[in-house]
């Protein structure tokens, strides 16, 4: 192993990273520049005058030719400035740093729920392969991917909460604590923030908001982890050196658990990564259908009204998501695997 | 008995698409401490699974009837607490393909770790120790390097070294040798052997050493179990059974060899192949290939037969005598 292999390998990862968000601001750029709506328009209104809309138009810069736009909007973006929401009038970053915790939250408590229970369905399901409990994790596997998040919302609501009277139905937090005993935002994650100042009323509600969006964000992943953790472990459980670890004599608990779910573990997280970066676009279902104060919640609205500057910001927003969380994906790689680090 | 391992009436049996398979039907063998006993024969002709058999790892689906029995304990059909015993510390396997047999993600230094605390417990330090030891014992130098490296960084003599070194870790005294050197550069595969040779000399561990190639066994082994299709053919010392083949198919490998004194001849061929369901065979098994067949070939499978006091050849028209 050579001391400079990692530095090397990070450093590589991270100018492919830099070039696909470059790639991005370019497609942003265009997508809304082609979108046939005037953004001077969207931003007066339907009854404004000819001339307000030239006026508006030079003040945004969309009377100058296209690279010179582009290459402003660039600029402005790495300023730190990503425009004003049409809608509100605020910026866009402060809009969308200030929504990033509940989005988070939610989007990382679904993956835990995702990978331990997809990997701990996939283990079972390889050691009871072809028999009834194996054949019942598929089925399900097969229901969490082809479910879509906002019906899998709904039923969640109708009979978990309407039928069982069970955890949540909206919101992060219910309303009443604002007035009774307000939580103190630290981080703006709900959990951590009530952790923190020790309000164990808002934990327990805070966690009884989470459950069930988190468990519809989460359906879909979990069916990939645990259809990718069922396939690795049957392909290692096959492999040579399986049959070698037994040969020289180790339990079968160490073959499963310390050798065959150790080799699953790559494979498993690159697709644990890729859903979770696809789970981002899940958010926009499921934060709607349980009224979720999140990016989705709110890029659905920018959405219906053509806030073109959030629609921007936010497909750059969640391109940088799906561009880092692939990047800690290679490098968790690159620890798990001696073969990606060292190649 | 004072036999090391002795295999006796050994048959392996799948099924595959409804029908009954029998790679192995009815081989049995020996082994003597500190012999080294080879089992050659082609591709298919059962050796391998002979081989697994011995340490109670058939692929699943694989039924062993027969008996199998290693210094008196039966393997066949024992519990696995006991074949988890057995494994690694009375007998050991050197696989084939040593670039595959370790875990691709662990070091080495952790895959010896893990195997010698499993059978003698001690502290880690006491494990690396003994790792060192090992592997200074099978020639490989820098045994730290070694060590700390993962599988892919080794070459494929570098891993097999390593791997006869991770069989002996605990002392066994039956060491299973499945095409050990096949993987391996010709010179490699040499030193290899040398190594072995050397090592079986000053521990005196019996060897089962299974291989397809004929100067390999006839370089190593005391004796030879030359088996086609799932039968031993033949089986005596090396020396005689290379040198005065009685059977026509021990022959016809033979024949089938590049030597030095043909060069410029046509090398032989065997012509026709393996019956593709031998259960169906009624006669003997080699009797479609066969130059010397007749008649009751076909009807009546032949018995081992003793050709002289160390030999036997399943044949009905077994060479028994004069010049190969």
């Amino acid at each position: 192993m050579t001391p400079g292999a990692m530095p090397r390998f990070l450093l590589r990862r991270a100018g492919t990273a830099l070039l696909v968000m470059l790639g991005t601001t370019f497609v942003t750029f265009l997508l809304a520049r082609v979108v046939p709506a005037n953004p001077a328009v969207s931003y007066l209104g339907p009854k404004a005058r000819p001339d307000e809309i030239a006026r508006i138009e030079a003040q945004l810069g969309l009377d100058q030719p296209l690279p010179y736009q582009y290459g402003r909007y660039l600029w402005d973006l790495l300023r730190g400035d990503w425009g004003t929401s049409i809608g509100t009038k605020l910026p866009v970053t402060d809009e969308m740093f200030g929504r990033l915790p509940a989005t988070l939250e939610l989007l990382l408590i679904a993956m835990l729920l995702a990978c331990l229970i997809g990997v701990a369905l996939g283990v079972v399901a390889a050691a009871r392969q072809n028999r009834f409990l194996d054949h019942l994790i598929r089925l399900l596997a097969i229901g969490g991917v082809s479910v879509p998040a906002f019906w899998l919302g709904l039923l969640l609501q109708v009979f978990v909460f309407g039928g069982l009277g069970l955890f949540e139905l909206t919101g992060r937090l219910d309303p009443d604590l604002e007035f009774t005993d307000p939580l103190r935002e630290i981080t703006g994650f709900h959990l951590v923030d009530a952790l923190l100042t020790g309000h164990l009323t808002a934990l327990s509600d805070a966690a009884a908001h989470l459950v069930l969006p988190a468990l519809t964000l989460a359906a879909y992943p979990i069916g990939v982890i645990a259809r990718m953790t069922r396939a690795s472990m049957l392909e290692i459980l096959a492999a040579d050196h399986i049959r070698a670890a037994r040969a020289y004599g180790l339990r079968e608990r160490i073959v499963h658990w310390r050798i065959a779910l150790r080799g699953a573990l790559p494979p498993t997280t690159t697709v644990a990564g890729l859903t979770l970066a696809y789970s981002l676009t899940g958010t926009f279902f499921v934060e709607v259908v349980f009224n979720w104060p999140g990016l989705g919640l709110f890029a659905s609205t920018a959405l219906l009204n053509m806030d073109y500057p959030v629609i921007m910001g936010i497909t750059l927003f969640g391109a940088a998501g799906y561009v880092l969380v692939n990047l800690i994906v290679d490098l968790v790689q690159a620890r798990l695997d001696p073969r990606v680090r060292l190649s | 008995m004072t036999e090391l391992l002795t295999v006796d009436d050994l048959t392996v049996e799948f099924t595959r698409g409804g029908a009954a398979v029998r790679p192995v039907r009815g081989v049995s063998l020996t082994v003597a401490p500190g012999e080294i006993v080879g089992v050659v024969g082609e591709t298919g002709c059962g050796k391998t699974l002979t081989g697994l058999s011995v340490l109670g790892l058939l692929p699943p689906g694989a039924r062993a009837s027969g008996s199998v029995r290693l210094d008196g304990r039966e393997i066949i059909g024992a519990p696995p607490s006991v074949l988890r015993d057995l494994r690694g510390r009375q007998v050991a396997m050197v696989f084939q393909n040593p670039g595959t047999a370790f875990d691709p993600v662990r070091t080495i230094g952790a895959q010896f770790d893990r195997v010698i605390r499993a059978h003698r417990g001690g502290s880690r330090g006491r494990a690396r120790e003994h790792a060192e030891r090992l592997l200074r014992d099978v020639e490989l130098a820098d045994t730290g390097r070694v060590l700390r490296a993962y599988p892919h960084q080794l070459s494929g003599g570098m891993l097999q070294r390593a791997m006869i070194a991770l069989a002996l870790s605990c002392d066994p005294r039956l060491i299973i040798a499945d095409e050990a050197t096949s993987a391996l550069d010709v010179t490699v595969a040499q030193q290899v052997r040398r190594l072995l040779l050397r090592l079986q000399s000053e521990r005196g561990f019996g060897v089962l050493f299974v291989t397809h190639n004929l100067a390999e066994a006839y370089d190593l082994c005391d004796r030879v179990y030359v088996l086609y299709a799932g039968q031993v053919a033949e089986t005596g010392p090396t020396a005689e059974v290379f040198d005065a083949p009685a059977h026509p198919y021990t022959r016809a490998l033979l024949d089938a060899l590049p030597r030095a004194d043909r060069a410029g001849t046509t090398l032989t061929a065997l012509p026709g192949t393996v019956p593709s369901s031998v259960l169906a065979v009624t006669g003997c098994v080699f009797a479609n290939r066969c130059p010397r067949a007749e008649e009751t070939c076909e009807h009546s499978p032949p018995p081992p037969a003793a050709v002289t006091a160390s030999r036997t050849a399943a044949c009905h028209f077994a060479d028994t005598g004069g010049p190969a």
